[in-house]
């Protein structure tokens, strides 16, 4: 029997006291004892201190991170601790520290230059007891921004007192590695290889692989970068960088970042005082976003370079993987993220935002339920749903989702809007538990039947369907029109889906063709001419068909698993759309 | 790049590689959070000062952890019952085992990731309340506007869910994200 199940409440109570500072003596009598009898005790207690430390550390993280916005450098924050630190042990620094020292504090106004720090204070700048509120937030970045100071400023290598006569450090035989830059914040980030570190120093040629999340950098010239995951971007210089995959943001709002230069394999793109995005797909091409200002992008091919063209703000180009074409387009900040805070990154509201603005019909976000069980329309007071039996709401990392574990949620309106049209579309994410044979979503006649034709129905095949068998394991998009409970014009997705794995699912009926979109890729296509039925019918979530009385029969296919994020169109989506309602999810590493 | 340069670069390098286990090592060990970034601080001065006795054929890992421990004695020392209110037949069974369940504290830090985002939108606002805006309860008792029992009450609950989570992630159990 797992660990987990032996928590008991009073040690969590205990250990929850003890995080929070609040333990009475009597508490810490009882905690020490479970803890000295208990082996599992103790486990539990060191696993939930290692969990605090991690949490207290983010919170440092956050706290080095605002102290970075500041107008001073990581550098010039540091040198400001030091200098204000007295302590025994001094150590002279050489004059090109001075002179940074010198020049920081003259544009602070603060007291004449000290030649003299401390050797704590060299490298580490604290006491035990001094300044704890604004040590604790610089505590996070200051070792990486130790490595920093004494790369630019060459300082002395020793950590004894140096006589200020003694002979200068013998010239490096080989030049150390530049720093052009900083990792001065990520969220959710993952590397590939050895990740930077916040307050960081990211050198000259350095490769860095984002695999997961955001992160942003500020280059020595003070440009800023906000990376999304995938990305891989080298940075070349303090002004320069190269992205060979992935998506990033460029601001370079500061007068000293004009001119940052980003490569990528078939263009250079220009800052002229902006703030733009670049992105380069998997198949090479280019894009180029200009949100603010204006940028100068010039195709570079083996050949040489082509004419530089300018974007201005709202404007963008798209340059093709063999170069043969620069095509101006309108600039799509929303695929791009412009900050790290909170709402720029969360990927469940950029998603649901990016849903809203495309202007659904419904929107069942499932993040609440009514008392009556009723199912919030996001887009507005009509269509709510209803959840029946046991259908319920389970939190994911995409906020709620909708567990199915034999119920289901049903529109009882007929959706007006798809009544006779040309073109629907439905989007949503499903993570089935297993491999079944189940309804996921139903446009279901309002008959009163055991067994209900459906208008649209898109399910998932068995593992081994003794019926049909190719449709074994597979998702399935159906269109029929009349609607029956069999036939019609049916997608099927190439690929057997899998058991409790996130699934992004578009079905798009666009006039004469039918689109079927898993995970932003076109999983299948066919035509059918037939617009949707225009009898009434009810919306299924979940389930196929039902009894008159409403319960689960023979043919009901109900579903287990979770669905989430369930959108219904009166137009079409297109393949560019499909593909970005994938990716917002994607963005910190939700893909299935 | 000169030696001592080199060497720098070495020990920050090593030094950040291993503070996810110190800093949990050092946060089991000790009761005021504060005081666990001040010991941090301690050990990588002391670490760096005694930097070229280090043997690089040995584990530095190993080694700086010898220094926290030694750094964390000598703060238990002086403190008493500050440093940590537990009882020393307590805090010495948790001492010996803290050295080895902190080598799983870079791992427990990627699943925790891996969780946090699994909360409720209303628990992450929580848990980021507490440790990103006010680091005690009473300060996000009055910022979320709830009684300190029920944020205390809440944090537990979450807390418990983080590490079921954790324990699932480490067995290797997918989910959504």
């Amino acid at each position: 029997m797992s660990q987990d199940k032996h928590i008991s409440a009073e040690l969590l109570r205990l250990c929850g006291s003890l995080r929070d500072q609040q333990l009475t003596e009597a508490e810490a009598e009882r905690l020490s004892q479970l803890l000295t009898e208990r082996p599992e005790a103790r486990r539990f207690y060191l696993r939930f201190m290692v969990v605090t430390a991690s949490l207290e550390s983010r919170s440092h993280d956050e706290a080095a991170q605002e102290q970075d916005a500041n107008d001073e450098s990581n550098v010039g924050l540091l040198l400001q601790l030091l200098e204000q630190e007295q302590k025994a042990r001094p150590i002279v620094l050489p004059p090109e520290t001075a002179a940074v020292s010198a020049s920081r504090q003259k544009k602070t106004n603060a007291a004449p230059t000290r030649k003299v720090v401390t050797a704590g204070q060299y490298f580490l700048g604290h006491t035990l007891r001094g300044k704890r509120a604004l040590l604790a937030c610089a505590a996070a970045f200051l070792l990486g921004a130790v490595l920093i100071i004494i790369l630019l400023t060459n300082a002395p290598n020793e950590v004894e007192p140096l006589a200020e006569d003694l002979p200068a450090e013998p010239q490096p035989s080989q030049p150390a590695p530049r720093v052009v830059a900083t990792l001065i914040a990520s969220v959710d980030a993952s590397w590939q290889g050895t990740a930077p570190v916040i307050g960081g120093p990211l050198y000259q040629d350095q490769a860095l692989a984002l695999s997961q999340g955001f992160a942003k950098l500020r280059f020595t010239n003070q440009a800023e970068v906000i990376l999304q995951a995938p990305c891989t971007i080298v940075p070349v210089s303090e002004s320069t960088m190269r992205i060979s995959r992935g998506r990033m943001v460029g601001q370079c709002y500061a007068e000293s970042s004009k001119g940052f230069t980003v490569y990528t394999p078939t263009a250079r793109v220009v800052d002229i005082g902006t703030e733009f995005g670049v992105y380069v797909s998997d198949e090479g091409t280019v894009e180029a976003h200009v949100f603010e200002g204006e940028v100068s992008l010039t195709p570079i091919t083996e050949a040489g370079e082509g004419r530089a063209v300018s974007i201005r703000e709202g404007g963008a180009r798209l340059v093709s993987a063999d170069v043969s074409l620069v095509a101006p387009a309108k600039a799509e900040p929303s695929r791009f993220v412009q900050g790290m805070d909170q709402e720029d990154r969360d990927p469940a509201m950029r998603y649901a935002e990016l849903v809203k603005a495309m202007q659904p019909v419904v929107y069942y976000r499932f993040e609440s339920l009514g008392q009556d069980g009723s199912v919030r329309n996001e887009m507005g007071g009509r269509y709510a749903a209803r959840v029946f039996d046991q259908a319920a709401i389970e939190s994911t990392g995409m906020g709620n989702a909708a567990r199915f574990s034999g119920g289901y949620v049903q529109v009882d309106e007929t959706i007006q809007e798809l009544s006779g049209a040309e073109q629907y579309a439905i989007a949503f994410w499903v993570r089935p538990d297993s491999v079944q044979q189940a309804a996921l979503i139903t446009f279901a006649a309002d008959v009163e039947a055991e067994r209900q034709p459906s208008l649209t129905i898109l399910t998932l095949g068995q593992l081994r369907d003794e019926l049909i068998h190719a449709e074994a394991k597979r998702l399935r998009f159906t269109h029929r029109n009349p609607p029956n409970v069999a036939g019609g014009m049916s997608l099927k997705y190439a690929r057997p889906y899998a058991a409790a794995k996130w699934m992004h699912v578009v079905g798009v009926k666009d006039g004469p063709r039918m689109l079927l979109y898993v995970n932003g890729e076109l999983a299948a296509e066919a035509d059918d001419a037939t617009p949707m039925s225009d009898i009434d019918f009810k919306t299924r979530i979940g389930i196929n068909v039902v009894d008159p009385s409403g319960k689960p029969n023979g043919f009901s296919r109900p579903f287990k698993g979770l669905i989430d994020e369930v959108a219904i169109y009166d137009k079409a989506i297109s393949k560019a759309e499909a593909e970005q309602l994938y990716r917002e999810s994607s963005l910190s590493g939700s893909e299935p | 790049m000169a030696l001592r340069d080199q060497q720098t670069t070495d020990f920050v390098g090593r030094m950040m590689a291993v503070q996810p286990r110190l800093r949990a090592y050092a946060r089991i060990m000790i009761y005021n959070p504060s005081d666990v970034n001040d010991l941090l601080q301690e050990v990588a001065t002391i670490g760096w000062q005694k930097y070229e006795q280090y043997d690089a054929s040995r584990s530095f890992d190993a080694w700086i952890m010898g220094i926290a421990r030694n750094c964390v004695f000598e703060y238990m020392r002086d403190q008493g019952k500050r440093a940590c209110p537990l009882t020393s037949e307590a805090i010495e069974l948790l001492e010996s085992e803290a050295v080895d369940t902190s080598t799983s504290a870079s791992d427990i830090e990627q699943a925790l990731d891996i969780c946090l985002r699994k909360l409720s939108a209303k628990d992450h606002r929580l848990v980021r309340t507490r440790f990103e805006q006010s680091e005690t309860n009473r300060g996000v008792s009055k910022l979320l506007g709830l009684s300190e029992a029920t944020v205390s009450r809440t944090l537990n609950r979450i807390y418990a869910q983080l590490l079921l989570c954790i324990k699932q992630q480490e067995r290797g159990m997918g989910a959504k994200l």
